[in-house]
């Protein structure tokens, strides 16, 4: 048998060993779980399916359901875990990934989504307005007055859709950020794993003293 | 492998908690209060393994350190791998918490089982098998790992048949992985630590020199 190593090296090895794993650990490494994101510009709502820190989910089904849990639209992501789809209600989007065991869910909310969208009852939203009449007989008097407030409509849109583009890479690192597994959280749980293991220790040891 | 809340029928979800909660009992049971620390120690490893994370080409896994739990714990693998589960459902979100007990019979019956078999391949073959007996214990341990997931799978429903045979072909890569490190670990141990591995070698002890 191989002689075993002297006293103090070989704590010294175990130690090493350790805090190696310990270091890999919470450094960057494969997730296990899955993530979805959406974000709507405009009436596009875009997203992605990944496993955070272990890379993208391609070629997964992806669901979109309304509230009242009809799907709204069926589609897979690409290569990079990409999807995209254009948005025809002003209603909450529910999108849920599935793959191998795991779920994720992302829901895009119905105020994301451009005003000008009809509701999820089909109807069409009233012209901004107060003098409109229903649009059939747009009275001429009034049409200086409609052209105004359509542009107005428009133009909120356009904005809109251009700060949500500006804001989305911001979202997208806001939410690596809050996924990053750091030193805090292994250390978090190695401090239970000692206390679980700490109180299991003195009740043996309680019970083993009244015993005696 | 951990799987999330829902999946497996109720049945199944049942029937696994109570294995589950048995494996757990019996665990406690062939608790030595004097290893307790070593016990804390695989808890640990068993928490930290699924972080480490091995590059394989594009993909990656993780690490499960299922089979040398198993080797070095026997029965009591099973509260250990509890609490480590209970521990990464809490604080990483790896696994639901529903899911707990289907995912402990997944990983502890394996690990009992691939330990057992690999402490009798030491015994049998000596100290120097060690590379071999551990990356018996890794591999198998991950390989039944993933056929009882599957088959627990496929009983909960027809529709998963197609998933279990996907989970057995994307975890091969995972099993030659584990059972180098699971070997590289056990020869590591029995020359730094063997009184930490608790297998009685026959006769050979005393040949054992301690400086």
């Amino acid at each position: 048998m191989p002689r075993a190593m002297p006293g103090l090296l070989r704590h010294a090895a175990v130690a090493v060993l350790i805090a190696g794993l310990t270091w890999s650990a919470a450094t960057p490494a494969a997730g296990h779980r899955l993530e979805v994101f959406a974000v709507a510009e405009g009436r596009t709502v875009s997203g992605q399916a990944y496993f955070p820190r272990g890379g993208p989910a391609a070629d997964v089904p992806v669901s979109v359901t309304g509230p009242d849990g009809t799907v709204l639209v069926h589609l897979k992501t690409d290569a990079e875990g990409r999807f995209a789809f254009t948005a025809e209600r002003r209603t909450d989007h529910r999108i849920t990934v599935r793959i191998a065991g795991h779920e994720a869910h992302w829901t895009v909310p119905a105020d994301e989504l451009p005003k000008g969208l009809p509701g999820h009852t089909g109807a069409s939203p009233a012209p901004a307005s107060p003098a409109a009449s229903p649009s059939a007989t747009p009275p001429p008097a009034a049409s200086p007055a409609v052209p105004d407030a359509a542009s107005a409509t428009r133009l909120e849109a356009v904005v809109e859709e251009a700060v949500a583009r500006q804001i989305r890479p911001l979202r997208e690192e806001l939410r690596a950020h809050d996924e990053r597994i750091g030193w805090t959280d292994v250390l978090g749980g190695l401090g239970w794993v000692a206390g679980i293991f700490g109180a299991l220790a003195w009740v043996t040891a309680r019970r083993r003293a009244k015993t005696l | 492998m951990h799987i999330v809340d829902g999946l497996v029928s109720p049945p199944v979800l049942f029937g696994a908690s109570a294995a589950a909660v048995a494996g757990v009992a019996l665990g406690l049971r062939a608790l030595d209060p004097d290893r307790l620390p070593r016990v804390a120690m695989t808890s640990a490893a068993f928490f930290v393994a699924s972080l480490v994370h091995v590059p394989i080409g594009p993909a990656s896994t993780h690490l499960m350190l299922t089979g040398l739990g198993g080797l070095l714990l026997g029965w009591t693998a099973f509260p250990a791998l509890l609490v480590a589960l209970l521990l990464q459902a809490a604080f990483f979100g790896f696994g639901g918490v529903t899911a707990l007990g289907v995912n402990t019979v997944v990983l502890a019956v394996p690990a009992v089982v691939a330990g057992a078999i690999a402490r009798l391949v030491l015994r049998w073959k000596g100290p120097g098998s060690a590379f071999a007996a551990g990356a018996l214990a890794g591999g198998s341990a991950v390989l039944m790992a993933a056929g009882l997931l599957g088959a627990l799978l496929a009983v909960s429903g027809p529709a998963f048949v197609p998933l279990a045979q996907a989970l057995m072909a994307a975890h091969l890569p995972v099993t030659i992985v584990e059972a180098l490190v699971t070997g590289a670990a056990l020869s590591f141990l029995m020359r730094v630590k063997p009184e930490a591995v608790p297998v009685s070698f026959p006769a050979a002890a005393a040949g054992t020199s301690h400086a």
